[in-house]
Order: structure tokens, then sequence, then C-alpha cells
């Protein structure tokens, strides 16, 4: 059943995200109105699976990497719906579509299987941690989709006051503001559970690399070297630290951090 | 235009002190520091760290090797170097704290609106909050005090934090399980006395640890304690080992006995001894015991058995307890993190939440 309901959700967003690379050669309404449709759907059945699977585990998804990657993934999909959606724009699937079927993609290849909690999992300070993480990671996910389309110059067109770098900007804050929750929550959490609230654990240390490099996006843009380039390069960085410490650390280090 | 001459000369006189404050308080510089900081975080995360110096040359060949040790990239985070760095940006984020509070001060006076000036107060919160994260980390770097013990259950022992002298005393230790056998919970029934006196009792648990005037008693590990006696030529001796430990039967340690604990003894499939559960159901000790590193005697004991060896030493299992594992910790730079924890927390969404504009967008 879940496997066969990620493999349905995954054809949805793989329709759109072709839908999308279609609709950059040869633009058509109603082409882009079916791409939108498709991801609304692929996103109502990653619902269902979300609640599916906590009904079975008798709590909220996000306590390994499998379960953390659909929520990833719904998080993206919800940022990148809203965001389309409320500012109007256009090509603006061609990338984190294609990101989104990477991370369900990525989630198959990780244990399905439902595990009972171990001690140092069972705080009710799990929900924050993984909740405000999945949040800022799908914002900072847009914020690198959209800097791809802005550094390969693909059309996003916004009939809206805004501009494409305000966007990325706006969604770097917020996740930065999200990642710093992570954080806070990470340390309060560890100050409880490991009896310090900052070890240099691979991944807290991996997170702080990623919020400096994020820290340095949003001093920059109140400088005078700043340039709309130099942002775009720099949210792509940021989301390769993300990646990196949510996949990489995990599969590459060992740490105290080794569940997700 | 003289007035303003004599302002000018009055100010090359401060001109240093004018540099060094615009130095302290640029942008760049906290960029400059943002940069190199996340740099030297990468040998923290991909060179293992805090192992022997030989590690080193194993792993990484000599040359890279004596080059880490050589740069301290083998403890990164404890090194005088990134000490150095870290005070470097506690002072650009004190400078650059202060003249948020300046430009907070100076925009409102102008008496924008509420939302604004909650706007323009984000900023200044936010540097106060790091500021204040940055201190409690340098605080707790340096007086923060780390004690690990073991502690058999029924037992106890003394601990002295400060000049304070406490007893530690485990009632019971106990663990929960999920229904899959995989455990689920680890509790240590806790009293903590001074000069026989009770002061606090507690039942600890992963994620909820004994808080006490400042210290905190956090449940870190369990495992068995074995009670042995060892008896030659008419006299005896008792031991207390770890499970998992050995012993040493000569002063040279050259004869050595090794004993594992099975608390819920079988054989899997393939016949090998394992314990079905972790509780006491069908203890065995198994016990190995090594002469210039080559086995001389090997047997199983169940409690209060006894097994005569070779050469008319005399060994029994007296007996099995738990003991306890824990972190004992007192972090004074806690609360002052803590306090800039929720400087942050509202700092940030008064900052990017709220425009400067009063309302959203325009």
């Amino acid at each position: 059943m879940e496997e066969n309901l990620v493999l349905i959700t995954f054809c949805f967003y793989f329709i759109a995200a072709l839908i999308c690379l279609v609709v950059l050669w040869h633009k058509q309404y109603i082409l882009e109105k079916m791409a939108i449709l498709c991801t609304i759907t692929g996103f109502i059945l990653l619902n269902i699976l979300l609640i599916y699977r906590s009904l079975l585990a008798g709590r909220l998804p996000g306590s390994n990497l499998y379960e953390f990657l659909l929520l990833f993934a719904w998080g993206m999909s919800a940022t990148y719906l809203f965001i389309t959606i409320k500012y109007k724009l256009q090509n603006s699937g061609v990338f984190i579509l294609p990101l989104i079927i990477g991370v369900l993609g990525c989630a198959a290849l990780f244990s399905s299987k439902i595990e009972p909690l171990m001690p140092a999992l069972q705080s009710p300070w799990l929900k924050f941690h993984v909740s405000v993480a999945m949040i800022g990671y799908s914002v900072f996910a847009v914020s690198f989709a959209l800097a791809l389309t802005s550094l390969l110059k693909v059309p996003v067109i916004i009939s809206h006051h805004k501009g494409l770098d305000d966007l990325i900007y706006g969604c770097n804050a917020l996740g930065f503001s999200f990642l710093t929750l992570v954080l806070i929550t990470g340390a309060i959490w560890a100050e409880q559970a490991w009896g310090t609230w900052w070890g240099w654990d691979p991944k807290e240390t991996a997170s702080l690399v990623t919020w400096l490099v994020y820290g340095f996006y949003l001093h920059l843009r109140h400088t005078s070297i700043w340039s709309n380039k130099g942002g775009a390069i720099l949210s792509c960085l940021g989301f390769f630290a993300v990646i990196f410490t949510l996949m990489g650390i995990t599969l590459l280090v060992p740490g105290l951090h080794s569940y997700i | 235009m003289a007035f303003r001459k004599h302002d000018v000369n009055s100010c090359t006189g401060m001109g240093w002190g004018t540099f060094l404050w615009r130095l302290l308080t640029s942008v760049r510089i906290a960029l400059l520091l943002f940069s190199i900081l996340a740099v030297v975080c990468l040998p923290g995360i991909f060179i293992p760290q805090g192992e022997d110096p030989s590690f080193y040359y194993h792993n990484y060949g000599d040359l890279v090797g004596s080059l880490i040790t050589a740069l301290d990239f083998d403890q990164v985070f404890t090194s005088t170097w990134f000490l150095v760095l870290c005070l470097l940006l506690f002072i650009n984020l004190l400078a650059c704290t202060i003249k948020r509070w300046q430009n907070f001060y100076r925009l409102i006076i102008k008496k924008p609106s509420i939302t604004a000036v909650l706007h323009f107060l984000g900023s200044p919160l936010i540097h106060t909050g790091l500021l204040l994260v940055l201190l409690g980390a340098f605080i707790g770097a340096f007086y923060s005090f780390e004690h690990y013990c073991e502690i058999a259950v029924p037992g106890s022992q003394g601990i002295t934090i400060g000049e304070q002298r406490y007893e530690l005393q485990a009632v019971s230790f106990d663990i929960e399980h999920h229904p899959d056998g995989s455990p689920s919970q680890y509790y240590t029934d806790l009293k903590l006395a001074k000069d026989g006196r009770n002061l606090y009792e507690k039942t600890i648990s992963v994620n909820n640890p004994l808080s006490y005037q400042g210290f905190k008693v956090y449940q870190f590990n369990y495992g068995w304690l074995l009670a042995l006696s060892l008896e030659k030529d008419g006299s005896s001796r008792n031991f207390h080992v770890k499970d998992g430990d050995q012993l040493a039967l000569n002063e040279e340690g050259s004869e050595i006995l090794q004993l594992r604990f099975y608390p819920d003894w079988a054989r899997d499939a393939k016949g090998r001894p394992i314990s079905r559960t972790p509780q006491a159901n069908n203890p065995q000790l198994a016990f190995l015991r090594t002469s210039g590193g080559l086995p001389v005697d090997i047997g199983m004991l169940k409690p209060q058995d006894s097994a005569e060896l070779g050469d008319g030493l005399k060994i029994t299992f007296s007996g099995y307890r738990n003991y306890t594992g824990l972190h004992v910790k007192k972090d004074p730079g806690v609360p002052i993190v803590f306090t800039g924890f929720v400087f942050l927390g509202c700092g940030i969404p008064m900052y990017y939440l709220l425009s400067k504009r009063g309302r959203k967008g325009e």
C-alpha cells in the first residue's frame, strides 16, 4: 500500500516536471495549468501518505531519514505551490519539481520500516525540532530552485511588483529564521538528552556552517559589494550545505546524531 | 566654515579611535569572520576529532598526519587559534550590537509606528541574543564541571561539586522495552544527599535528568557488575569487575581472566552463546583465563558456582548487579545561552515578519 502510494505520488510529480520542461520550449496556458494540477494531485497524495503513515506508527513522521525526506518533499511542494500561486510565477517548477522527484526517489532508497523510538528520541522536542527543520529546508530548496532560474536566465516572469531577487531574499530570510530555530530547539534538546547544548557533533557543525553561509548572504545584501548573481550563487551554496547536513553527514560521517 | 574646520581638527586626534570603531563595526569584517569560521569548521567535520596522534599518521600518511596534528586539525574546536577566532567574532559582534542599539535609538526618536519600532528592535535583539549565546559558550568552556560515574545498584558514590560534597545514591535501575524487545527507556531511582541528609529524590531517564542547584545528573549508560571471589592456597579475595572488563591475576599482568556475562543465556541457531533478553532470566558467566596471551582455562559459571582451575586457583561467581552510568554536569553558561535563545526567538520574527514601513508591502 505505502510503496504503491509513494510510486503514484512520484509519477504525478514526474509528469508535472515533464510538462514544466515542455512549457519551457513550447509555452501554452493549458499545459501550465496541467503542471500545477499534477503537482496539486501529487501533493494531496503525499498528504494521504503522511497521514496513513502517522496512523500506522501512532506518532508523527520524522524520526528517520525516510520519513524526513517525505516531509521534506511535502514542505517543498507546499512552499512551491504557495509561492507560485501567490506571486503568479511561471516556469518556477523547472528546478523544484525535479528536486522533489529526487528527494522522493532518495526516500525510496532508505528503509521505510516503522521502528520504535530509541530513548534519546523520546522527547517533546522531537516534533518541534523536526518540523522547523522541515520548513526551513523546504524554503531553502525553493530559494535554491529560484536562484537556479535566475542564474540560468529562465524567465520566471512575475506579474507582481516583487522581483525574483526579492523572492529569493524572502525565502532565505525565512529559511534562516527557521534554521536558527532548528539550532535552538536542537540545543535545548541536546542539553536535556546528552547534557551539553553544543558538542561539535558533525551534524551540529554542518548545521552551523549552513547557518554561516545564509548569515553571510543576509549581511552581504546590506553592503555595496552585493550583486544579484552573487546572491543567487550563495543561495545555491547554502542549499548544498543543507543537503550535505541532511544526507552527507548521515551517510559519510559517524556521530551522535545518527538517526537522521 | 571655521567651526567646521575646528571640528575636523579635533577629529584628527581621534582618528585612530574612529578608524578602529569603523573597523570593529564593519559588516565586511563580519563577512570575513563568517567565511573563515565556515571554512575552519570543515576539518572539524571531516577529520575525526580527538584521536591519538598515531591515528592520523596511520590513516592519512606521515605528511598529512603531521600537518593535521601540527595545525590542531585533530582538535579544531578546542585549539587556541579557534578560540582566538571566536574571540574576534565576539569583539566584532559586541561592537556591532552596540552600533545596532545606537541605530535603534536614532530611529525611534523620529517616532515611527509601533510595527516599525518592533521591526527596528529586531536586529539589536538578534545581535544581543547571539552575543549572549557566545558569552555563555565561553563561560561554559572555561567554568563547566563534568564528571562521569558508575554506581552499583543499589549503591552510592560521593561526588564533589565546587566546594560541596554530595552523595549520589542509586536505589534501583530499570529498563523498559518496546514490544519488539528494543530498549525504550532507562530509569535510575536517584537520591541526592549531603551530610547524611536527603536533599532530593528523582527517577531519572534519558531526556529527563535530575536538576539540583545548577547541576544536573543524566542517565548515560548502564551495565553489569560481577562479583567474583578467587581462592588459592587457603587465602581468598573478592573482586568486583564490570562486564566486558578483565582481571589481572598476577602483578605483571601476564595472567588475565577475561569475563563475559550473559544475563539470559541461550544459543542461537548456529550454536553461539547469546543473551536472549537484557533481563537476568538465565544468568551465566563465561570466563577465559590466558597466560602470556595464550588461553589456559575456559568455562561457564552460574551464580554461586565455583570452578577449580589447573593450578589450584578456585574461582567463584558470587553474584551480579546492575550499575548505572551517570553524567554529572554543571555549566554556568547554560542560563546565559538560553536567555540568548529567548532574545533570538523574539528578535527574528520581529525583524523579518514586521515591515519597517508599518504595513506589509508598502
